[in-house]
């Protein structure tokens, strides 16, 4: 048994594939799997020269055997795939000692979501039918050379649901020490480790020497076995040709180290030979060194992991409807940008994590939740809290989230950690356990009781006592005034068990005048008795203050070098404002009229609350936010202008407008529209398509974005919900065009549907007019000038 | 250079710049510079009249190719890529600040152009052609389909194709290099956007 053997000795994996078969014919262009049916023996033999070097695996000749990548052979995938184990089992024929065949499988070859079109669910299934006809007849997975974490998420899961076979888990790391995608040695671990991976390691892209800082960090975080396969030394490209220079003796001294080191399978990549075999062989009679690192709590996104140590974490609280009217609303008219930009205002202010909740009745939230979450990590590496009290939402959020996540929560009644823990388990997720049941406890003792049942019960579930963190609840002082102290006491009993806690401070407040002042003195008592993770507000200066004051007194930010740049700061800033606008022109002599044509976003919005105290809204927009506007698009056509200048007079006079909005009686009285926008399926460019629909808000037209790479059943869905006025598509290139062309004629079954906008930078009118569409914007202006025809 | 080619890419014709705009063409710059991580790649075949590339034994259906590298002995077969955080950011930027995304877009694009320039010049030395891409002129963009596969970019690079064929990340380039030759005179005359030219009507060429 495979995973018994790697508690016991250091195995030996099998050298490179691809070097081989190059020296056998193999040419750019050709399909190596191939070869698993037209040069059988070759591949047999290629198979046996690696155990007779002493190899404990076979990986299959299978790399590239994703059906993206295998759509062009000539053969089915099936056949490549059992041709491919069938060699291997042959060449196993005669071997006397224990040979493990390993499945392998490579990257799918196409970038997933969001940087590329592949979505996860796409990725999974290339995935899983590779893993449905191997599982029978393979002792274990590989999956190699990865570069992006996400797709190693799915590939585990497509495995994991489908079998029980050890995986091993291979990632390719660059010289600057992250894969191509940004992940680092310790997230990707943590992710990995989190999914229930049994092995995990590096290979490929690098040399053993180049390795060694790589493998240093993994295996002092590592807590199951490291698989390391190094090239035969960097790639050098001569010629065009790439070639290997390591010696095979040269590598013996770093299979040597890296046995030393503790890493428990040894093999190689690129450029090896049977004589790398060999020598691994041989350094893996030196026995085996590995130990798991010790256990600690941590969350990951796909490129950043938060460790909980001694440091107070951040988690950002805003992102949650429940007494916020603007986000409530933005959920329900889903308008994504709101939300992302309340994500990055927390992120820029500070917050080590961010809680998630689009808990608003009337709307999916399994649904919506996992597009907030997509989204957001499209644009922020902050690991993310999932805050949900529906277990499907949580599922759902948990499977689509790239890295590994916090749960909120659980709490000590069984149906709820029945229905929860699972979930946990699978997708690796962090804890939050809620100390009460039906109700919650007065006294400290009880609630730490409930922490101790609920820890017992995750661990049944498999789940360490570390990947739960306890809240003891935060209770109302002017409601339970004496309970208020039996959290602190509860917490501290906690802490001194072992375990990590957490608090959403603000609720101590309620109902008392000066929230703050009792806010951060209730934090800093929590942080005393040890808080590791207040939810809070980050964008409450004076709230992360008192965190910073705390990690000065108890010595974790040394030499008060955060403090330092965070306070003092304050008070420069007050003086830089002022002399900003004193070099400009005082504020007496500029006007809104001035600042939108000159894009000054800083003032616009107390010039228009100025303007606001002698006109009416309606007014302002009329005679001075228009006209502006009409010179600005003036200024544009005739080149005094060019586009930045644009767009930043565009931005200008959105944040004038939310400043109007707030005062104008009844929301639609200035709103036009709404236009729906999109960029068609197959096409994730919509730069442009954001430009327009930023100038397009600055005249007053409600625009909703659908986003990019949007099919065409959800333009036509968002036109019978939404019922615009106009629709605009975009599309960059000749090849989606034709996406565009079935969008419209999607649309076109309807007879009521409004006038249809296409722009982007393969259009002409002669296109525009072969597609059906009723109008072509060659740019943001012209657009304007046809949404001004249609709607006025 | 890079902010020149950047203004240009963003169609400037010498309209006034503030000083705050400068600085964010600095920032970009910077930013830019810091984010990428240029990775290229190249193969280096003999030609066979009229345009097939013995390394590949891939032929190449374009006029303007033939004319512009067809007396060429050996062809430089180029890709290269500024890496996905170039990606990652302007999408941040997309959220936050629209101008900062289109300055930012601009920038990558010129230094990708440049990267790619120096890169061919400290390989191929100082006699070489222009780079040729799929997409310009006749020579078809589908011949990305066939380059990323035979050249195996994906591992070699980290870049791979869409489902609309354009290369993700963004900011990545293929090209065909006439080694041993100098460069030649840049004109519109074979261009197929040339009745649709932003640049031309204002009076500027995008080289």
């Amino acid at each position: 048994m495979l995973l018994e053997q790697l508690k016991k000795r250091v195995l030996v994996f099998d050298g490179a594939m691809g070097t081989q078969l190059q020296n056998i014919g193999l040419k750019a262009g050709d399909i190596p799997e191939e070869y698993n049916i037209t040069r059988k023996e070759d591949m047999i033999r290629i198979h046996k020269s690696y155990l007779d070097a002493g190899a404990d695996f076979i990986s299959t000749n299978t790399f590239g055997c994703s059906p993206y990548k295998m759509a062009d052979s000539l053969y089915e995938l099936e056949d490549l795939i059992t041709h491919a184990i069938d060699n291997a089992n042959q060449a196993k024929i005669g071997v006397d000692r224990e040979v493990y065949i390993a499945y392998d499988m490579g990257p799918i070859g196409q970038l997933l979501e969001p940087m590329g079109t592949l979505s996860f669910d796409e990725a999974y299934e290339q995935f899983k039918v590779q893993v449905e006809f191997a599982k029978d007849k393979v002792d274990a997975f590989i999956v190699e050379t990865m570069t992006d974490i996400y797709e190693v998420k799915a590939a585990i899961l497509a495995i994991k649901e489908t079998c029980d076979l050890p995986i091993i888990v291979s990632m390719t790391f660059e010289a600057n020490g992250r894969s191509l995608t940004g992940t680092d040695p310790l997230t990707f671990v943590n992710v990995v480790e989190g999914l229930g991976a049994d092995v995990l390691g590096v290979n490929c892209s690098l040399g053993p020497k180049e390795l060694l800082p790589i493998v240093e960090e993994i295996l002092a975080v590592a807590r199951i076995p490291m698989i390391v396969q190094p090239n035969a030394g960097l790639p050098c490209l001569e010629h065009g040709e790439t070639h290997y220079h390591l010696t095979s003796e040269e590598y013996a001294m770093y299979a040597h180290r890296f046995v030393e080191m503790g890493v428990s399978i040894i093999g190689g990549c690129c450029g090896t030979t049977p004589a790398f075999i060999q020598e691994a062989k041989k350094a893996s009679e030196l026995g085996l060194h590995f130990t798991p690192a010790k256990k600690k709590t941590r969350v990951s996104s796909g490129s950043k992991t938060v460790t909980f140590e001694n440091q107070v974490i951040v988690c950002g609280e805003r992102l949650n409807p429940t007494g916020k009217k603007k986000l409530k609303q933005a959920l329900l008219d889903e308008k994504y940008d709101e939300v992302l930009r309340e994500a990055i205002h927390q992120q820029e202010a500070g917050a080590d994590i961010l809680d998630v909740n689009v808990g608003v009745p009337g709307i999916d939230e399994s649904q919506v939740m996992t597009k907030v979450v997509k989204m957001i990590q499209e644009v922020i590496n902050l690991p993310l809290q999932m805050d949900s009290s529906s277990p499907e939402a949580l599922e759902k959020a948990c499977r689509y989230y790239n890295g590994r996540p916090l749960i909120n929560s659980i709490n000590a009644k069984p149906e709820v950690m029945h229905n929860i823990l699972p979930i946990a388990k699978k997708y690796g997720g962090v804890v939050i356990g809620l100390t009460l049941a039906d109700q919650i406890p007065l006294l400290a003792s009880e609630r730490v009781q409930l922490a101790k049942d609920m820890i017992k019960q995750a661990e049944a579930y498999g789940i360490h006592p570390k990947d739960v963190i306890i809240d003891c609840l935060t209770l109302t002082a002017s409601a339970q005034q004496k309970e208020v102290q039996e959290t602190l006491r509860a917490l501290q009993m906690v802490k001194e068990l072992g375990h990590h806690t957490v608090l959403g401070v603000s609720n101590v407040s309620f109902g008392l005048p000066n929230r703050p002042l009792l806010n951060r003195t209730f934090l800093t008592m929590a942080m005393q008795a040890g808080l590791d993770l207040p939810i809070i507000n980050p964008l409450d200066f004076e709230l992360m203050s008192t965190i910073d004051a705390f990690n000065v007194i108890t010595n974790q930010d040394v030499d008060s070098t955060k403090y330092i740049a965070h306070q003092a700061n304050v008070t420069v800033e007050k003086k830089v404002v002022q002399h900003h606008t004193n070099t400009t022109q005082s504020f007496d002599q500029m006007s809104l009229y001035d600042a939108i044509i000159r894009g000054l976003k800083d003032e616009v919005h107390t010039l228009a609350t100025q303007e606001l105290e002698t006109k009416q809204p309606l007014d302002i927009v009329q005679d001075i936010v228009i006209p502006a506007l009409n010179q600005v698009g003036d200024d544009y056509e005739s080149g005094k202008i060019f586009l930045p200048q644009l767009i930043q007079s565009a931005e200008t006079t959105k944040v004038a407008f939310e400043v109007l909005q707030s005062r104008m009686q009844g929301s639609s009285a200035t709103k036009k529209g709404p236009i729906i926008m999109a960029t068609v399926e197959g096409d994730i460019h919509d730069i442009g398509k954001n430009i327009v629909k930023v100038v397009l808000e600055s005249y007053g037209y409600e625009v909703i974005d659908l986003g990019k790479n949007v099919p065409v059943q959800s333009v036509v869905d968002a036109f019978l919900k939404y019922k615009p006025k106009a629709i605009g598509l975009s599309a960059l290139m000749t090849t989606t065009v034709v996406s565009m062309k079935k969008t419209i004629e999607a649309l076109r079954q309807y007879d009521e549907v409004c006038p249809i906008m296409v722009g982007g930078a393969v259009l002409t009118q002669e296109i525009a007019d072969e597609i059906h569409a009723d109008y072509y914007g060659v740019d943001a202006m012209a657009t304007v000038k046809i949404v001004q025809q249609i709607i006025g | 250079m890079i902010k020149q080619t950047a203004l240009k890419y963003l169609g400037y014709s010498n309209q006034e710049l503030s000083d705050s705009f400068l600085e964010l063409l600095d920032t970009c710059e910077k930013e830019v510079k810091e984010l990428s991580h240029f990775k290229a790649t190249y193969v280096i075949s003999k030609l066979q009249a009229p345009f097939i590339l013995t390394a590949f034994d891939l032929r190449v259906d374009s006029n303007d190719l033939i004319e512009a590298l067809g007396s060429c002995k050996e062809i430089a077969i180029i890709a290269c890529t500024l890496g996905s955080e170039i990606d990652s950011r302007t999408r941040y930027y997309h959220s936050l600040d629209m101008q900062k995304a289109v300055v930012f877009d601009a920038v990558a694009s010129a230094y990708v152009e440049a990267c790619c320039d120096a890169y061919e010049d400290e390989v191929f030395g100082k006699n070489h052609s222009f780079r040729y891409a799929p997409g310009y002129g006749d020579i078809p963009l589908e011949l990305n389909q066939q380059l990323c596969k035979l050249m195996n970019l994906h591992k070699k690079i980290g870049v791979s194709l869409d489902a609309s064929s354009l290369f993700v990340p963004m900011k990545s380039m293929t090209g065909f290099v006439g080694l041993h030759m100098d460069k030649q005179k840049k004109s519109c005359k074979s261009c197929t956007q040339k009745e649709h030219c932003e640049y031309l009507k204002r009076g500027s060429t995008c080289y």
